[in-house]
């Protein structure tokens, strides 16, 4: 199974110590509001998205399941994967007709 | 798959091969490592007599011998086979007359390599500086060594692993002092086999393949063996000159007939072709001073003695060089 994709919430920042953004004066707070407030319809929509895609999903893997289950019952017993038993390498002999000597003095 | 010939190699030792009790010990203990089933791996510097003591333990054995050089071009394939083309069969069948079939069919053709066929058939693999081949290229002797398993690559067409039989035996050579076309070897292979490191030859063993060799006397002989040797300590290494030098002074002073003397120009001039400025590199205030400490060793080892009659000793050196190698290679 592969690794959890990790997101921007794993990524430590020092963002949490100060934040460059914050505001001092009454226009500063408006314009920030106005910046969660988009923000905040834009996640809403994602999640709206995620959610449609998630059903999407689980309608899938119900039909896969259905017709996995109706495949099976064409499948014969005996297809199905046997142990194999494992036999000893092969030791080969050398052969002699094939064998080409050659005398080498040292 | 092709029924292509094993070329397979018979050792024989030469009658002037040259067994001291340090050769037989070395020998011994090779064997009984290989015997217990390990590998062995001859490591010394050139002229140690690795490559022949390798052969020799091999001869021991009694089995058919499989010679592999390292090379640095090597690749696996080269080791345990590759694929060498393809195998075409077209047949035609005009059986009947109006009727003309013809059926083609090509099939690839796996061959296999000296290792592969060493593993397969249980011979001995002498692999000799097996260090001049990539590291890379060797990594299919782990498995060979620990497991007793060679994988063959899937192109292969028959089982894609081999079980090495159980006669194999690999000895290996390498030169750990050489600083030209060799490469480091894996501590994983290095681990899997026991390494003999070979010295230079004890003054005894190489006075007797001086003197077996060349066919000069004893006396000659352990004097151009002690000029060698007390050259050899001048180096830095150590490394040269080896026996070989030795061999080549004796047998050209047998086939020239000149005195093994310091008053001999001829013997002095050969000394110095032989045994060359370039083997200790020796200098002092920049100044290459192994000629003149050649002398020095040639006055000190080689007293006057008579000149050797010609005919003698060239019939002697004719027949110690007659179809020999070099001891030590």
């Amino acid at each position: 199974m592969a690794n959890e994709r990790k997101s921007i919430r794993q990524v430590k920042t020092m963002g949490q110590l100060v934040d460059g953004r914050r505001a001092r004066t009454s226009y500063g707070a408006l314009l920030e509001l106005s910046m969660l407030e988009m923000e905040k319809t834009r996640l809403a929509s994602e999640v709206q998205r995620s959610e449609r895609r998630c059903a999407d999903i689980r309608v899938r893997l119900g039909e896969i399941e259905a017709k996995q289950n109706r495949l099976k019952q064409f499948v014969p017993a005996a297809q199905a994967e046997k142990p194999v038993e494992a036999s000893d390498f092969k030791i080969h002999e050398a052969p002699q007709d094939r064998l080409k000597r050659r005398r080498l003095s040292y | 798959m092709m029924q292509e010939e094993l070329t397979v190699l018979s050792l024989d030792r030469k009658p002037d091969f040259v067994e001291t009790p340090y050769i037989e010990s070395v020998t011994q203990r090779a064997l009984d490592y290989l015997q217990a089933g390990y590998p062995i791996h001859f490591c010394g510097a050139a002229g140690t007599g690795k490559t022949t003591l390798a052969m020799h333990v091999a001869a021991q054995l009694g089995r058919q011998v499989v010679l592999l050089h390292g090379n640095d071009e090597f690749a696996s394939s080269d080791l345990i086979g590759a694929q060498s083309g393809y195998r075409s069969t077209k047949v035609i069948d005009n059986y009947i007359h109006s009727v003309l079939k013809k059926e083609e069919s090509v099939s690839k053709q796996w061959v296999d390599n000296r290792l592969t066929t060493a593993c397969k058939y249980g011979f001995t693999l002498i692999y000799d500086e097996f260090t001049r081949s990539r590291p890379e290229a060797n990594n299919v002797l782990l498995s060979i060594l620990e497991e007793r398993l060679l994988e063959l690559p899937s192109i292969h067409l028959g089982e894609s692993y081999l079980q090495v039989h159980p006669n194999f035996c690999a000895i290996f050579t390498s030169n750990p002092e050489e600083y030209a076309g060799v490469h480091k070897s894996q501590d994983a292979l290095l681990d899997r086999m026991i390494t003999i490191t070979l010295d230079h030859h004890d003054l005894e063993t190489e006075v007797a393949i001086t003197q077996t060799k060349s066919g000069l006397p004893w006396k000659h002989s352990k004097a151009i063996v002690d000029i060698v040797r007390e050259f050899r300590d001048l180096g830095v290494n150590n490394c040269r000159p080896t026996v070989r030098a030795c061999l080549m002074l004796s047998r050209i002073v047998a086939a020239s007939g000149c005195a093994v003397s310091a008053d001999d120009p001829d013997f002095k001039r050969i000394c110095r072709d032989v045994l060359g400025p370039n083997s200790v590199k020796v200098s002092h205030n920049s100044r290459a001073v192994a000629f003149e400490r050649l002398d020095e060793i040639l006055a000190k080892h080689c007293p006057s003695v008579p000149k050797l009659v010609k005919g003698e000793a060239a019939a002697g050196a004719r027949k110690a060089a007659q179809g020999s190698s070099i001891h030590g290679k």
